[in-house]
């Protein structure tokens, strides 16, 4: 338990100063500051874990306050998509339209998972803790499947972010995965999938790089 | 008691503030009102205390008070952004003036109420540790001002994870210093207060140590 704690949060903390390295220098890129943002907040959410753990001798379960680490998180994510990413690569033209409806499909999935979580051992606090975090995961769900599937625009900035976007999408699976686990209490395989969710965050970050670098290119 | 501190320390800088002139009169102001926020909050919280007896001390401490202080200081902040100007230049240093305040206010209290039982140490301790961790949580949201105008969609959606951030770190000190890893609490907002400092003057750093090289 501790050494999964501790090697999730090495995971946290290379992804969240890879971001800092990378996008708080001058004339820094806000949609890669947004999102090492949200890497910061994933990054004390897992600390918070760890604090509560060593302080307490026990897990925390419920809504408590490190639950904020993966909706800030989420709401950092939403925030790089919403606010400076959207108005860029969707103009609002009647051809999208199709791609908007479909990218539906992602926060269905979502919320159908969160039908499994429901169903779940789980007590009527936890459910509620697990219903909010779902809430942030679905606009940021929704926006990742529609800048995968988007036409590129001239400056050709949708292109170079696919892969993020996909594992973005990737995070937000595995995130409401890790729910469904836990509300089943199969403890191992949720830590595996925790784990899981970190290393695509390590991905996402170096792709996301990779991805604006090319902007200039 | 709170009050009467509150007025010992403000009376004077209240005399100063008609003597200074531009930004220093703001950021001064700004620490006064850090210090009434701070008396807002004791209020606040001895209020939901009473309402929340069933719970421990460590729970309130590590729950409650984080998510009230936290929203409380960005109040101020918030107008300064809205009414007054959302530059960067101006709008970072009041956050860290209103958390400042807010520390300076929360630690004289604490010296009054323990005054018996503490020492310089304590004094040097307290007063960097609490008083960095607070002012970094006002710069944390304060830095989520800046977009307030500029960009509207960014700032709905980015002010709720920066307080996010804010609250989960206050959560983690007053953890923290409540448990047998009191120095890690200590070491915390000071580590974090460097790692700033390093960030905003790296130019700098970089050049010195090219120059030596």
């Amino acid at each position: 338990m501790l050494f999964i704690d501790i090697l999730v949060i090495i995971l946290a903390a290379f992804s969240f100063l890879y971001g800092v390295k990378k996008s708080f220098k001058k004339r820094g890129i806000l949609f890669l500051q947004v999102i090492t943002c949200a890497l910061g907040c994933y990054l004390l959410g897992d600390i918070y874990h760890l604090c509560y753990y060593i302080s307490t001798n026990r897990l925390a379960s419920g809504f408590y306050l490190g639950s904020l680490g993966w909706i800030g998180g989420m709401a950092f994510l939403l925030s790089s998509y919403y606010g400076a990413m959207d108005s860029l690569v969707d103009d609002g033209r009647k051809e999208y339209i199709k791609y908007r409806i479909i990218s539906l499909a992602a926060p269905v999935l979502i919320v159908l998972m969160y039908g499994a979580v429901f169903l779940g051992n789980l007590t009527m606090g936890e459910k509620v803790n697990c219903l909010i975090m779902m809430i942030t995961i679905l606009p940021v769900s929704y926006f990742a499947l529609k800048h995968i599937m988007l036409p590129d625009v001239d400056l050709g900035i949708v292109r170079v972010l696919r892969n993020y976007n996909c594992l973005i999408l990737a995070l937000c699976i595995l995130e409401n995965l890790y729910f469904v686990l836990y509300s089943f209490g199969l403890f191992y395989f949720f830590n595996l999938v925790n784990l899981s969710m970190h290393i695509v965050m390590a991905f996402a970050i170096v792709l996301a790089c990779k991805g604006v670098k090319k902007w200039f290119i | 008691m709170v009050y009467i501190i509150f007025i010992a320390i403000v009376s004077p800088i209240l005399a100063l503030l008609f003597i200074l002139k531009g930004d220093s009169r703001i950021i001064f102001a700004f620490t006064i009102i850090g210090m009434m926020i701070a008396l807002v909050s004791h209020e606040f919280n001895s209020v939901l205390n009473n309402l929340l007896s069933n719970i421990s001390t460590f729970q309130f401490t590590t729950y409650i008070t984080p998510v009230c202080e936290e929203i409380l200081k960005t109040i101020p902040i918030i107008f300064f952004a809205i009414v007054i100007s959302d530059k960067a230049q101006i709008i970072l240093p009041i956050s860290m003036s209103v958390g400042i305040g807010f520390a300076v206010l929360e630690n004289s209290y604490m010296i009054a109420v323990n005054v018996s039982s503490i020492n310089i140490i304590w004094a040097i301790i307290r007063g960097f540790a609490t008083g960095l961790m607070h002012g970094v949580t006002a710069e944390v949201t304060g830095s989520g001002m800046i977009f307030i105008n500029k960009k509207r969609k960014l700032f709905y959606t980015g002010i709720f994870g920066l307080l996010s951030l804010a609250i989960m770190y206050h959560s983690i000190y007053n953890m923290l210093i409540q448990s047998k890893y009191q120095y890690v609490a200590y070491l915390l907002p000071i580590i974090t207060y460097l790692f700033i400092i390093v960030f905003i003057y790296r130019e700098k750093i970089n050049n010195l140590i090219l120059r030596k090289s």
